[in-house]
């Protein structure tokens, strides 16, 4: 027996479809359908941790700023001895069991509370900076980067993917519609397109 | 030093107003006096207006490092009110508020007071049962207070958004006796006053150090000579920590900025003083028709006088948030002073560790209204060697022994305060 | 506008950071007198000048920092890890 489809955390709004301006590259809306674990390490177990993530996804886990990204997993740093990591949803709650943890090691599943969007296209970046504080030129953000600040006063990790450009969002579940009004607000000069989640 | 009256602004309109002279002199100092008081803000000149006029100690005079007028005096948002809950405090800023009642007739001199009403809006049902509860306490102590709810606030200020989704307003507390004054009227007022009173107010002098022999002062080294006075009084705002380490004693304030703005002049929209109860905002209109408003402070220690942007925002956004006819207006103004700001929210009126040193300072957001009844205690407890009762728990001792009077609840963050 | 800049994330505006105070308080030991306790929660130097103070990460990552600011011109001379000693430079 499966369990039944989650709600998206986005609401009831983000329904596929093409929206704002015409014409052009619209910049794409996608929620990624992921599960997502913190891993937390204590005091000089930060190696260790590498150990358990590796053993368990094969991800490495990146140093400051960084983000460690394999086929569509990744491992994201989120702070001193802390990550994230995340994969495409599995089982519920089986990466956290996975990964395990220790004494010195706090793993905490985040699936409920926290969500991904991927926005990708042209303007992408433009749509970000309106709203961000951070530089998001490739010169000093290149793909493998990752940012958390905050924007609309909601606290969003910036990861940035390619070139294109692409990010992955990683937003908190009880702001993420919030978050979506004042994206589809900042996109809708370039035109954009909500796709079904992935 | 000729009285101001109606017949007096007649004659000068009539032979081309040559006939004003300046309204207080511009002495040197001398080379000592009875009491010296530092600081020519609001409180150092109500300081020595109420010790020249209630206890005939006239040989005083007012060190102002700048001008007259130009300190947080002249810079803050003019609201005058006595609307606390503890007694520590409403009993002391009511005798203020009588002060100012009959400031004008005293000083002889227009401070614009405004009665206006002074309403703080309530959102919910606790913010409601705590104003309620804060009027009751006043009436205990023989304040004016009325709980209003939403159609009796409405009826006096309809343009507020009632409605607002996150913080629909329920109601208000008003203190009808509450209202504005112009600031820096007042400034002059009391300038002009305690001049003719015999007070030697001296403007570009800065004092840069005190003297002390063994446990008591005996003067003050400043920009314009040292002048000798076996009583000083300290009345610097902003800068009572610098000025009372002169002397060797700490106080337990830190220098915080806060801002003001005003927008440009439109026709009456607001009748009242009102502020925000779902943030910190407070807004009133001038005569002129500008709207005054601020907020909170920038919050980290600071002696800058400017404001920064964030805070500026914030600012702005909670007054949209209440008065959404606010973003059509441009802001023509903006400025920031220095506030001395406590550990528990409350003021400092009192002696020193140093035999001869008081402190009058810790005056936070809300020291205009304190202007009189500050001078008015302070001069007491300079020219008795101890406080009044109004400000005997107003002391520095309090913060050691146990007896904060934190109306905020806020603990000893003088940057929540 | 501070600009800020975190050892672990950059230089960031002071919207991602709230306001810790002075960061030269020292907490006495539990059974330190009623005099030390007075000096860690009341007694500050309140510099017009350099003053050390922490700033909390907030919106990034969430770290305590100690930065060293002047409280005239907000010039922000370092800004270093809560476990770091800083030098604050003469007045
Ligand atoms: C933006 C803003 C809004 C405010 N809004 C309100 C309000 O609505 N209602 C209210 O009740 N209060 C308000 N306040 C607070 C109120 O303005 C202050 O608490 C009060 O004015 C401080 O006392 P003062 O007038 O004596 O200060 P000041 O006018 O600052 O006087 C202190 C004086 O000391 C002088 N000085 C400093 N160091 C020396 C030295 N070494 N030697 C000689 N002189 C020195 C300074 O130059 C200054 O003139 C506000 C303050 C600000 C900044
Ligand atoms: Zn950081």
């Amino acid at each position: 027996m499966s369990a039944p489809d989650r709600l998206s955390p986005f609401g009831p709004e983000a329904k596929p479809g093409r929206h704002g301006a015409a014409g052009g590259t619209p910049v794409l809306m996608t929620e990624r359908k992921v599960d997502i674990v913190q891993v937390m390490a204590g005091r000089d177990a930060n190696a260790k941790a590498a150990n358990l993530v590796k053993d368990a996804t094969g991800l490495a886990l990146p140093g400051p700023r960084k983000v460690e990204i394999a086929g569509d997993a990744m491992a994201i740093w989120i702070q001193p001895s802390g990550w994230l990591v995340i994969r495409p949803r599995g089982e519920e709650g089986a990466l956290a069991k996975k990964l395990g943890g220790s004494d010195d090691i706090a793993v905490v599943d985040q699936g409920h509370g926290r969500c991904v969007l991927r926005l990708t296209g042209a303007h992408a970046g433009e749509v970000l900076a309106k709203g961000s504080r951070v530089d998001l030129h490739p010169r000093v953000f290149p793909p493998g980067s990752v940012a958390t600040t905050s924007i609309d006063h909601i606290t969003v990790m910036i990861v940035k993917l390619d070139a294109v450009p692409s990010f992955d969002l990683v937003l908190p579940s009880n702001f993420a519609e919030a978050f979506l009004d004042w994206l589809r607000m900042s996109a809708a000069e370039f035109g954009y397109e909500i796709r079904p989640a992935a | 030093m000729s009285r101001y009256s109606v017949f007096r602004l007649f004659r000068e309109g009539l032979r081309n107003q040559t006939g004003w002279t300046r309204a207080w002199r511009d002495p040197d100092p001398k080379p000592a006096y009875d009491v010296i008081i530092i600081g020519g803000g609001g409180h150092g000149l109500a300081s020595a207006y109420y010790l020249a006029r209630e206890h005939g100690i006239t040989n005083v005079a007012v060190l102002e490092r700048g001008q007259i007028g130009l300190g947080n005096v002249g810079r803050n948002t003019t609201i005058v009110r006595s609307n606390y809950l503890f007694p520590e405090n409403n009993l002391f800023y009511e005798k203020s508020l009588q002060l100012w009642e009959g400031l004008e007739q005293d000083l002889n001199f227009n401070v614009m007071m405004s009665q206006r009403g002074v309403i703080n809006l309530y959102h919910s049902d606790s913010q409601r049962d705590a104003y309620a509860r804060r009027g009751n306490s006043m009436r205990l102590n023989g304040i004016d207070a009325e709980l209003l709810d939403r159609e009796q606030v409405r009826a006096l200020v309809p343009v507020l958004d009632f409605d607002n989704a996150r913080f629909p307003i329920q109601g208000g507390l008003i203190q009808r006796r509450g209202g504005t004054a112009r600031h820096d009227a007042v400034a002059w007022g009391l300038a002009r006053g305690a001049d003719r009173l015999g007070v030697d107010i001296i403007q570009n002098c800065e004092v840069t150090g005190i003297r002390r022999e063994g446990d008591r002062v005996v003067g003050v080294e400043t920009t314009r000579g040292y002048i000798a006075a076996p009583k000083i009084g300290i009345a610097v705002a902003g800068h009572t920590t610098q000025v009372a380490s002169m002397a060797g004693v700490r106080i337990p304030i830190e220098s915080h900025l806060l801002q003001a703005f005003v927008s440009e002049a439109v026709k009456p929209v607001l009748d009242h003083v009102v502020t925000f109860g779902a943030g910190h905002f407070y807004i009133s209109q001038s005569d002129k028709g500008g709207l005054v408003f601020g907020g909170g402070l920038d919050g980290y220690n600071s002696f800058a006088q400017r404001g920064t942007l964030p805070e500026a925002e914030h600012v702005i956004n909670e007054g949209v948030a209440l008065m959404p006819l606010l973003s059509r207006l441009r802001v023509l103004r903006q400025w920031a002073g220095v506030m001395d700001m406590t550990f528990d929210g409350t003021p400092l009126i009192c002696k020193t560790p140093v035999r001869g040193l008081y402190v009058n300072g810790g005056w936070c957001y809300g020291g205009f209204k304190a202007v009189p009844g500050s001078g008015w205690c302070f001069a007491h407890t300079v020219a008795k060697d101890e406080p009044h009762a109004l400000n005997a728990a107003m002391t520095i001792e309090r913060f050691r022994d146990g007896g904060m009077i934190d109306e905020k609840g806020a603990g000893p963050f003088p940057w929540l305060h | 506008m501070l600009r800020i800049d975190c050892p672990w994330c950059g230089t960031r505006d002071e919207a991602e950071f709230k306001y810790g105070g002075d960061a030269t308080a020292k907490r006495p030991p539990a059974e330190g007198d009623g005099a030390a306790f007075y000096e860690f929660v009341y007694d500050r130097g309140n510099p017009k000048g350099w003053h050390q103070e922490w700033w909390h990460h907030v919106a990034g990552c969430r770290q305590w920092l100690k930065v060293v600011r002047h409280t005239v011109t907000h010039e922000i001379r370092s800004v270093a890890k809560a476990t770091d000693d800083v030098t604050v430079p003469p007045a």
